[in-house]
């Protein structure tokens, strides 16, 4: 019925848990650590890198915001057998469909319309939950004008509290 | 000086109150304030202040109630709630619109007739006396635009949403009844509109059991709280009173506390789910259940979040979430096509919550939109659901959670007359959004319920209910229940209020039966 599930809420949570401690290794080294323990091949991580930034495009953001995803998604991976295999069907039946390109290498509309015959599917639906938490991301809240926590400016109180001014 | 009171395991002279949240957390305060000795267990941790930060998405996994329900039919399917399991229960989400309920929708079935499929009763309680305690629970949380108090100031979201309602002919509409102090009051700051009250309030401006009933309690001496306390059953001996409550403590080990008399206040399904899972030889349908009643007529509200991206900056997010408000439609009027009214408020939502509870796609499009977060205002279409008998709480009969007990399963199926109030009330906010030249519109997807009322309801009929009005239960003079659960309607205003006023009813009603010696 509806998308939103305790495990979004959950998978939401652990993200912001674990995101600061997770950076404190160096992302190359955990992430091909993350990538033998989650046994997917060598190509995945950037294939799902791929995925996320065409789920929720936005240009010009450090791609850090995008990797983080998928480091996240690896390390769930790793202790979560049924994961592994969702996150690999999925990339093998991507790349299927691509033909001798791997999908990620093809032009932006073929990727496009590949991604969007699997858009049903739950290893789409898997990665989308986990791209939803660039979001939560203040590199993200920067771009789109959200502030973040207001508490060490006062709050708003006497900061652009109540200052529209276009309205009829 | 003062300090929190303790009191041994065995001691049966005292009152144990299951939930430190709206309901328990104020029942506890008043009777610890009247000096009788009270534990009161909460499923939850115990926060520090400095715990409390201005981010919803650090604060959720730190309250929230993660433990499994189920949601069948209509309700989210795994996660058919959203509620929080700390000490201040809900009320360290919960966004402190505090309207009060109107007297018809105090008297459902004389005002709507009978509707097919409801099971619709009037309060047992006169419009009067409820808004005496109305009065009381007002002062006593602060509420702003009541008993003279002043207003909260308007924020950006709300003049969106009021220029919107005038422009298609609305004409009341105010920054709501709140519980927040706008300055400085019963010991706690006023707000500094930091926004995303969600949060639990690092000022301490919100008004939460939390930050104002426990506290003040705790002074006298006479309340112990025992948070990580989760009660799993109530003990009834042989006479058929309650004597005692069994729970697990943090360690995980089970323990008895042995009680004069019983106060559940778990918020709703957690309050069935005691009552039904209390059962024993005597009482085989669960405690308080010769009405068959307990766990039905479950009522959520019904909410449609909109979305309008507007034509300038909006910053929704500045200032107090829920303070505005548009009430021409709360009205009964059946020429709309249905029965009951709606609300309009005020809401804005995180950057997360609008994209897990937003669009449901995904490419440029949705990117684009979400780059549009500032101009973004929202609105929360509130109106009153209709009690069924079928809409209720069961035990799963084989699932069992991380402390053993049934895992709980809300069945919620929409009442065509709330899916028509629904459309309506959408279609009024687009219009709304429309006349001030909206680019976009989005409907938010069914939101988890924050709203629960029913399953318990009080009437004076012990055959058709399952309390008194006072929320005494019929079968057992020592069980009271002290949340929503008592609600025999829900209305359209936000419960919280109602139950806060019924809480404090209700501990005026155990002191006087104390001194009696009836309990
Ligand atoms: C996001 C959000 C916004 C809201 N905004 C508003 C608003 O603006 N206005 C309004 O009127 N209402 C609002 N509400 C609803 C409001 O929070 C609730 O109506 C209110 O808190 C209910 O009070 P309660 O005492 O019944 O339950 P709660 O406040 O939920 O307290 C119940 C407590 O009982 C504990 N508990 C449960 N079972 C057990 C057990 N077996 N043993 C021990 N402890 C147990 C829980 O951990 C919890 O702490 C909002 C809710 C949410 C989620
Ligand atoms: S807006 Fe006001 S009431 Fe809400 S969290 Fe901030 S200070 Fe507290």
């Amino acid at each position: 019925m509806s998308r939103i599930s305790r495990r979004g809420f959950i998978v939401r949570g652990s993200i912001v848990a674990g995101g600061s401690g997770m950076l404190a290794v160096p992302a190359p080294v955990l992430r091909a650590a993350q990538v033998a323990a989650a046994g997917l091949s060598a190509g995945a991580p950037a294939t799902l890198e791929q995925i996320v930034y065409d789920i929720f495009p936005h240009s010009g953001l450090r791609r850090s915001v995008y990797t983080h995803v998928v480091d996240t998604l690896l390390a769930q991976a790793a202790d979560d057998t049924a994961l592994r295999a969702l996150l690999e069907q999925g990339i093998a039946q991507l790349d299927a469909a691509a033909g001798a390109t791997p999908w990620r290498d093809l032009a932006r509309q073929q990727r496009l319309k590949i991604l969007d015959a699997i858009s049903k599917d739950a290893f789409f639906q898997r990665v989308r939950v986990a791209a939803t938490s660039i979001y939560g991301d203040p590199e993200v809240w920067q771009r789109i004008g959200y502030p973040g926590s207001s508490i060490e400016h006062g709050g708003y109180l006497n900061r652009g509290f109540g200052d529209i001014d276009w309205l009829p | 000086m003062a300090q929190a009171g303790s009191f041994d395991l065995n001691d049966d002279s005292v009152a144990v109150v299951i939930g430190s949240g709206a309901g328990g957390g104020t029942v506890a305060s008043q009777l610890a304030q009247r000096g009788i000795n009270v534990v009161c267990l909460e499923a939850g941790a115990r926060l520090a202040r400095t715990d409390i930060v201005n981010d919803e998405a650090t604060m959720f996994p730190r309250i929230t109630w993660m433990d499994e329900r189920i949601g069948e039919e209509d309700a989210v399917k795994d996660f058919p709630l959203w509620t929080c399991k700390t000490v201040g229960g809900t009320t360290m989400h919960w966004t402190a619109a505090c309207p009060r309920l109107s007297a018809h929708e105090t008297r459902a079935r004389s005002t709507y007739g009978n509707v097919a499929g409801a099971n619709l009763a009037d309060w047992p309680i006169a419009y009067d006396e409820l808004s005496a305690w109305y009065t009381r629970a007002e002062q006593l949380m602060g509420v702003a635009g009541t008993n003279g108090i002043p207003r909260m100031p308007e924020n950006n979201n709300f003049k969106v949403l009021a220029a919107g309602a005038r422009a298609i002919g609305m004409r009341d509409m105010d920054t709501n009844n709140m519980a927040i102090n706008v300055t400085p009051r019963d010991g706690r700051a006023g707000c500094l509109q930091t926004g995303f009250c969600t949060t639990g309030c690092v000022v301490g401006a919100k008004w939460s059991t939390f930050h104002a009933e426990l506290p003040k309690a705790e002074l006298t001496g006479h309340l112990e709280i025992r948070p990580q306390s989760m009660a799993t059953r109530i003990v009834t001996d042989d006479s058929g009173k309650v004597t005692a409550v069994e729970y697990l403590d943090a360690a995980g080990q089970r323990r008895t506390q042995r009680a004069a008399f019983v106060c559940v206040a778990g918020n709703v399904v957690e309050t069935a789910r005691i009552l039904l899972n209390s059962r024993n030889d005597q009482f085989p349908n669960g405690l308080a259940n010769s009405s068959d009643q307990v766990g039905r007529n479950y009522m959520r509200h019904i909410y449609a979040g909109v979305i309008g991206v507007m034509p300038g900056k909006v910053g929704m997010y500045k200032g107090a979430q829920c303070a505005g408000i548009v009430k021409d439609d709360m009205r009964h009027d059946p020429s709309r096509g249905f029965v009951g009214g709606l609300q309009y408020h005020i809401v804005p939502f995180s950057p997360s919550t609008m994209i897990n509870y937003g669009p449901t796609g995904w490419g440029s499009d949705v990117a684009d939109m979400m780059e549009r977060y500032d101009y973004m205002a929202g609105t929360l279409v509130l109106g009153e659901d209709l009690p069924e008998s079928d809409n209720r709480i069961t035990l799963h009969p084989t699932r069992r959670d991380q402390h053993g007990l049934p895992v709980p399963v809300v069945r919620y199926k929409l009442h065509p007359n709330t899916i028509a109030m629904r459309e309506y009330g959408r279609k009024r906010v687009h219009e709304m959004y429309t006349a001030l030249g909206a680019e976009q519109i989005i409907d938010m997807q069914n939101l988890p319920s924050t709203h629960n009322m029913g399953v318990a309801r009080m009437g004076d009929d012990p055959a058709t209910s399952v309390c008194n009005p006072y929320g005494q239960t019929h079968d057992i003079a020592n069980l009271f229940v002290s949340d929503g659960s008592l609600f025999p309607s829900a209305g359209c205003a936000n419960p919280t209020l109602t139950i806060v006023a019924l809480a404090l009813r209700q501990a005026d009603y155990i002191a006087g039966q104390r001194a009696t010696g009836a309990l």
